[in-house]
């Protein structure tokens, strides 16, 4: 498995297009950076060949006809993407009527998480001088071994006017051609059937640029595009298999895994030291699985065949590194000794839209353990700091996963947990005191929420943990004073995480003499998550969010209340809002309640959602009036 | 016969083949060769034999540190190579650091290091046991590099590898040996304190015989002592003849970054400068000078000189330039000076400007005389300054042919001392100073007015001497301190005029002026050249070349190109709108920015204040609070300082602001008709020290409210026993931008 590979692909993308300005303006470039140039013609055209050896080999040739919208000078560079399995040749440029070969910079491509890939990034650039000029930019990729074949997209990081994909599926060639999100962009589709070709041509239109907004989700949820599965073709007579349904692909899989050439020997005596003292079988479970999570660190290689074997789990061990298929695999060899049913499964995490439906490599991208225990399946990723048990990171909840299993392989969802499973809760107790609110507060993190926090602790000096928790819990506003009752730590994952503390606010006081405004909100989360108008693609939350607070004020002696603010309670599948403020026996009670239900908000949503959102900001600014008695 | 033909081939390539292996073979052997003898040089200095590095424990009051630094040494040597009778510098750098912390262990995994000529890690975990890190898996790396890999003596590229088996409370110890060619000298100024704490360090210069060296130490840093043994030689023989100086450091605490530091001045640093033999220095060619001082005096005449030289080319155009403008024959000193100034600015930037066209390869001005018949880029500003000694020779010279005394002043800018911390040439700053002005002129960038004051030269000290007297030796050097700056001299001031309309949200019509430093940092924001270089053509060129121009405008291709450049203008105009609506954003809850003018930009002396108005359209100031509103007014003089617990509590370091300085802010308010605001006393606030002020005033006349802040940094530098002053006037500043006010009908 090539860890992370398919998402890498997704950034690659972005590479692609991504051009750079040359001069100092591009921060704050009026004709926006997408708008300088559009492409008013994109062709992508891909033919298959058998090369000498008589494999099968597919080239995919790329022209764009690109125009400058500015009458500024203007960078536009592009990154076209190859590793072991691949290669860019010819990359040539016409401009001026003057069509000349470009000699591209080639260099490793290095990403942020992965230590080292195969991956490698050809350069090249053009300079237009003035608006109106006109460039046909085209280059050839050859993909010299096609489980690897990239997806065709129309769309770019600029417009283009006009799109069109190409395929000549010669008659010796079995291609299985999936069309995805043709729901969501509708492009057309013509077959025109050759003697010894069928040429499938689709077409799509007026594309705005992609990777334009926060938040987007990847291309692969919301944009069309082409899988293409090379299931056989033939040489001659000869019949050559391919990968045909999900059975090829976990055979090679598995071919994989039989070469890892696991020893385990070295383990025993840890194993042993880990689960000695538990009876209890989930106890051995977790002493192992958080043994790997704690000591081995997550250092990805993305090199060749090593993007999807897994390194024999002696290495893993002796390293005290991998990526997540050595770490699961350690995983299920340390699980095996201690007698579990243990087993690699390969998955796409939540980047990734497709189901194992599609025979493709780029359905997965990441590796975990799944233990089979009493006919139940529990799913370790010990890639996933500081997780406990059955607390399923949100990338992989729901996921389809493939699990080993004997000669053959089992396919099962991985369970979603409830939102309220993943909770922020705070309750926060205040009285007045000299126009300043003072009292006490106690924050709890359960699930992935509290995952996260041990994680963000862990990133950081245990000197700076003390600074790092109230900036955290005081929203990072100076007005809130705290002082911690107990200090953050990271040595019983299986615990919710709890911070007690005093808590002083300044400024959340008017004092009109006769009347007090009174603000017992600090956190205002959300307040400026509004969708800007111009939005034209969807957003995507980083995850499910369950936020809850209580906060009492004690109505000071003498005083009685005079207004509350008017309650919120917006409530659909996607998200909830619920917010209110009530007195209670001479103490004013603050409930707050958010929910974020579904990860990707659509451009339907986005009215509902900034109506709620001007709301919540309004009783977030609204305040309680007291008035003398 | 195809197997006659295999065979033909083969036996034609095979004398190539065995060739290239052969010729292969040598490099590897002469790579291993030269990869041992740079071993062998590390073990000569500090290899596995030097005892220093035996340490393993970290001092019990550095146990919560997530890193120490047990043992580093730093080996400099600057060489003759007799052989090929050149100079070079080798370096030895050998560390070991002891990984306390699970974050740091999480950094070091993914260990570092420089290509050089000998490289080595050995990881020693905490029951002795040792193991070298076997490289063969290290992979290239171009992206950013975290900083502690980084040094200032050592450039090449680097590249990482992942160290196996690495746990909280292991030792990595490294080291690398390096040459680098360095071009003419070594100038260095280096810390000997960084983010982590160090048990024991030396730092080793090694000086070949004729190689000049000057070097010192500042801040409470150990003085370099020199070693009577002698260092080592290109051979890594020990001989007395290289001379050697040590500096022992021992229990090193790791920095403490406050806010207004001018590390230079209170970190404990060295300063080295190491120039090759026969370098041309303070005015002859040296060989063999070793001092822990340079005389800065000495470099007076041929840093000038070299201005001079560089400056040819531009002083010829702007000579004609006056000529043509008849400066000489001007009556007012002032005028003269300023003309000239600003004559030699405008045909810097504008030979700047065919420079960079030059080297992008895009032919710039197709004709000199207009700035407007371009024919290539001119998107945007490009920042460009002129090196002081070129500045200083040229000016005084264009002073002197204009009947015009002055004086080149030579400076030591605050932030890098005194006169006496000198040691290199890049602590020197020069300008002039016109006596019969009593006034100092600093070098010149696209937008300097020459009545500007430089916030970097304020307050610093130097020497002056007449420029009549240049070329004559035996001169004398007065002693000089530029005035300090005041706070009146950098002035920031917002006035907004706002209507609050029925939906709450505002009109705002405001007005931004600049002065000093705070114009400095706006124009490029707000400035642009064409229209500068519009204007200061239309300024500074006769009568006689404004002729030409107009009969150049005439011609068909300047006009293609004139129009081009009006479409270009536009755009860029835009650019600029969009740039001036994020830079609002940053301090006001904009909605819309309407529209910008540039009032005045400040570059002629009439008129030194760079004024912008803009009209914006704002909201979220008022919100619905019960049956009033509440007004987020604090919120208008923007963001201010927020001073934690522990900044307010200790202070270690003077506290150096760079620049004395006034903010000033002014708003009248429209309220919505029936409303008055209440709660508006506590806007008045008056903090006032010997070091800082924050005054506000709120007034309501009718549905007006009237607000005026001031917040002054009265001095540039303040000590660190005052800090509280400080603190009392930051803290003033940011309650008020926490104040809400209510809005009732």
């Amino acid at each position: 498995m090539k860890l992370l590979k398919n998402i890498l692909f997704t950034v690659i993308i972005i590479l692609i297009g991504t051009s750079i300005p040359i001069e100092v303006f591009s921060k704050n470039e009026s004709v926006k950076d997408d708008e300088k140039v559009i492409i008013e013609k994109q062709k992508k055209v891909l033919t298959f060949f058998l090369n000498k050896r008589k494999e099968l080999n597919a080239k995919l040739t790329v022209t764009q006809k690109i125009i400058s919208k500015t009458t500024l000078q203007y960078k536009f560079t592009r990154s076209v993407f190859f590793d072991d399995n691949s290669k860019i040749e010819t990359i040539t440029k016409n401009a001026n009527r003057r069509t000349r070969k470009v000699i591209p910079i080639i260099s490793d491509y290095e990403s942020n998480g992965i230590f080292h890939s195969d991956l490698k990034v050809c350069y090249f650039e053009h300079i237009f001088k003035k608006k109106g000029e006109e460039v046909m930019l085209k280059y050839e990729k050859i993909f010299t071994d096609l489980k690897f074949l990239d997806p065709l997209y129309f769309n770019d990081y600029y417009q283009i006017d006009d799109s069109e994909i190409v395929i000549e599926i010669p008659e010796w060639l079995k291609l299985d051609v999936r069309e995805l999100n043709f729901e969501l962009e509708t492009p057309e589709h013509s077959t025109i059937e050759e003697e010894k070709n069928n040429i499938h041509t689709y077409s799509l239109k007026n594309i705005r640029g992609a990777f334009r907004n926060k938040g987007e989700p990847r291309r692969s949820k919301i944009n069309a595009h082409l899988i293409l599965i090379p299931n056989a073709y033939k040489v001659g007579e000869r019949n050559v298999k391919l990968i045909e349904d999900v059975e090829d692909l976990y055979g090679w899989y598995a071919s994989l895994v039989d070469q890892i050439g696991n020893k385990n020997d070295g383990l025993k005596e840890l194993v042993v030291e880990l689960t000695k003292d538990k009876t209890d079988d989930m106890d051995k479970i977790k002493s192992i699985f958080y043994w790997v999570q704690d000591n081995i660190r997550y250092i990805a290689f993305e090199n060749g065949i090593m993007g999807f074997k897994p390194e024999a789990c002696q290495k893993v061990y002796n390293n005290k590194y991998g990526d997540c298929k050595g770490m699961a695999n350690l995983t299920k060899e340390m699980l095996i000794l201690a007698g579990y049913d243990a087993r690699l499964t390969w998955l796409g995490t939540s980047d990734i839209p497709y189901d194992y439906t599609i025979p493709s490599l780029l359905v997965d991208n990441h590796m975990i353990c799944t233990v089979i225990y009493d006919g139940k399946k529990i799913f370790l990723d010990p890639t996933e700091k500081y997780a406990d048990l059955y607390n399923y990171a949100f990338r992989i909840q729901g996921q389809e996963a493939l699990i080993e299993d004997g000669d053959g392989y089992m396919i099962e969802r991985i369970p979603s947990l409830e939102t309220s499973h993943n909770k922020e809760s705070g309750q926060h107790n205040f009285s007045i005191n000299e126009s300043k609110l003072e009292g006490s507060g106690l924050v709890k993190f359960t699930g992935n929420r509290k995952t996260y926090i041990l994680y963000l602790l862990s990133t950081i000096p245990k000197n700076d943990w003390e600074d790092f928790a109230l900036s955290y819990l005081s929203n990072g506003d100076k007005n809130v004073q705290l002082n911690l009752f107990n200090q953050p730590t990271l040595k019983n994952r299986d615990v919710d995480v709890e911070l007690s503390y005093e808590i002083k606010m300044e400024n959340h006081i008017i004092d009109l003499g006769e009347e007090l405004y009174v603000n017992l909100e600090f956190d205002k989360q959300f307040e400026n998550f509004e969708m800007p108008e111009e939005r034209n693609t969807p957003y995507e939350f980083s995850g499910k969010y369950f936020i809850e607070n209580t906060s009492t004020l004690k109505v000071p002696e003498g005083w009685k209340v005079n207004y509350l603010p008017t309650a919120i309670d917006e409530q659909n599948e996607k998200y909830g809002f619920s917010l209110s403020i009530k007195e209670e026996n001479d103490t004013v009670v603050y409930s707050k309640k958010i929910e974020i239900k579904a990860p990707i908000l659509d451009l339907k949503d986005f009215s509902d959602w900034n109506k709620t959102i001007e709301r919540v900001k309004e009783f977030y600014a609204d305040q309680i009036i007291l008035n003398k008695k | 016969m195809k197997a006659y033909n295999i065979f033909l081939f083969l036996f034609l390539i095979f004398p190539l083949f065995l060739s290239a292996q052969r010729g292969e073979g040598r490099k590897r052997a002469k790579d291993k060769k030269a990869y041992e003898t740079n071993l062998k040089y590390y073990n000569d200095i500090f290899g596995a034999k030097d005892a220093d590095f035996n340490i393993t424990e970290s001092p019990a009051e550095w146990n919560t540190e997530p890193i120490v630094m047990l043992c580093q040494k730093i080996h400099i040597s600057f060489l003759r190579d007799s052989e090929k009778n050149g100079s070079k510098t080798k370096g030895v750098i050998r560390k070991r650091v002891l990984i306390q912390d699970k974050a740091a262990l999480d950094d070091f995994s993914e260990f570092y290091y420089q290509n050089s000529s000998a490289f080595g890690i050995q990881h020693i975990k905490p029951d002795g046991t040792k193991k070298d890190i076997d490289l063969k898996n290290a992979v290239k790396v171009e992206s950013d590099v975290p900083s502690f890999y980084s040094d200032d003596y050592h450039s090449e590229d680097y590249n990482k590898i992942a160290i196996p088996d690495l746990e909280v409370g292991d030792i990595l110890d490294y080291f690398k040996v390096f040459t680098e060619k360095y071009s003419g000298n070594v100038e260095l100024i280096a810390p000997i304190s960084y983010s982590y704490p160090v048990v024991s360090q030396d730092i080793i210069f090694d000086v070949d015989k004729l190689w000049n060296f000057y070097y010192n130490t500042f801040n409470g840093a150990p003085e370099f002592v020199q070693d009577k043994e002698g260092g080592i030689d290109i051979k890594g023989r020990k001989r007395k003849i290289i001379k050697r100086f040590i500096l022992k450091n021992t229990n090193q605490k790791a920095q403490k970054e406050e806010r207004w530091d001018f590390i230079n001045l209170t970190e404990p640093i060295i300063k080295v400068m190491a120039l090759p033999p026969n370098s041309n220095f303070a005015g002859g060619r040296k060989r063999d000078e070793v001092k822990n001082s340079i005389e800065i005096r000495d470099l007076f005449r041929p840093a000038i000189s070299s201005g001079e030289t560089a400056g040819a080319t531009i002083l010829g155009t702007t000579n004609k330039r006056l000529r043509s403008l008849g400066v000489k024959q001007m009556r007012k000193k002032e005028k003269k000076v300023n003309t000239i100034y600003t004559a030699l600015r405008l045909d810097f930037i504008n030979q700047s400007l065919i420079y960079r066209a030059a080297i992008a390869g895009t032919p710039l001005m197709t004709n000199k005389i207009s700035t407007t018949s371009t024919s290539g880029s001119m998107n945007a500003d490009t920042y460009f300054s002129m090196k002081s000694n070129v500045f200083a020779a040229m000016f005084s010279t264009l002073l002197k042919k204009n009947d015009i005394e002055s004086e080149i002043v030579q400076i030591v800018p605050r932030y890098f001392g005194e006169v006496q911390d000198v040691i290199t040439r890049k602590e020197i700053e020069y300008g002039v100073y016109v006596p019969s002005l009593d006034k100092y002129f600093w070098t010149l960038n696209n937008y300097r007015n020459p009545v500007d004051i430089n916030y970097d030269m304020a307050g610093a000290t130097g020497y002056k001497i007449a420029k009549k007297n240049l070329k004559r030796r035996g001169n004398t050097f007065d002693e000089v301190t530029i005035p300090a700056s005041e706070a009146s001299d950098n002035i920031s001031s917002t006035k907004l005029n706002i209507q609050v309309k029925e939906d709450n949200s505002f009109d705002v019509n405001s007005v931004f002026e600049y002065t000093g430093r705070y114009k400095e940092s706006h124009n490029s924001l707000f400035l642009f050249q064409i229209p500068i270089l519009e204007e200061d053509y239309d300024k500074l060129s006769s009568e006689k070349d404004k002729a030409k121009m107009n009969r150049a405008k005439n011609r068909k291709s300047y006009r293609r190109i004139k129009e081009r450049n009006e479409t270009k203008k536009e755009e860029l105009s835009e650019n600029k709108k969009e740039a001036i609506e994020n830079w609002l954003k940053g301090d006001f809850e904009l909605d819309k920015l309407e529209n910008f003018e540039v009032l005045s930009h400040g570059r002629f002396p009439n008129n030194n204040i760079l004024s912008i108005e803009a009209n914006f359209t704002a909201k979220s100031y008022l919100q619905k609070a019960g049956p009033n509103l509440i007004f987020d007014i604090g919120k208008l003089i923007s963001g201010q300082i927020e001073l934690d617990n522990d900044e307010i509590k200790e202070r270690n370091k003077t506290i150096e602001l760079g620049y004395a300085r006034t903010i000033k802010n002014s708003f009248k308010i429209t309220l919505p008709e029936g409303y008055k605001a209440q709660g508006i006393d506590a806007l008045n606030m008056n903090v006032d020290n010997l070091y800082a002020a924050f005054v506000s005033e709120a007034n309501q006349e009718g549905n007006t409210l009237i607000i005026n802040t001031t917040k002054t940094y009265k001095k540039q530098s303040i000590s660190k026993k005052e800090w509280s002053h400080l603190v009392e006037m930051l803290e003033a500043a940011y309650t008020f931008s926490q104040k809400k006010i209510i809005l009732k009908k």
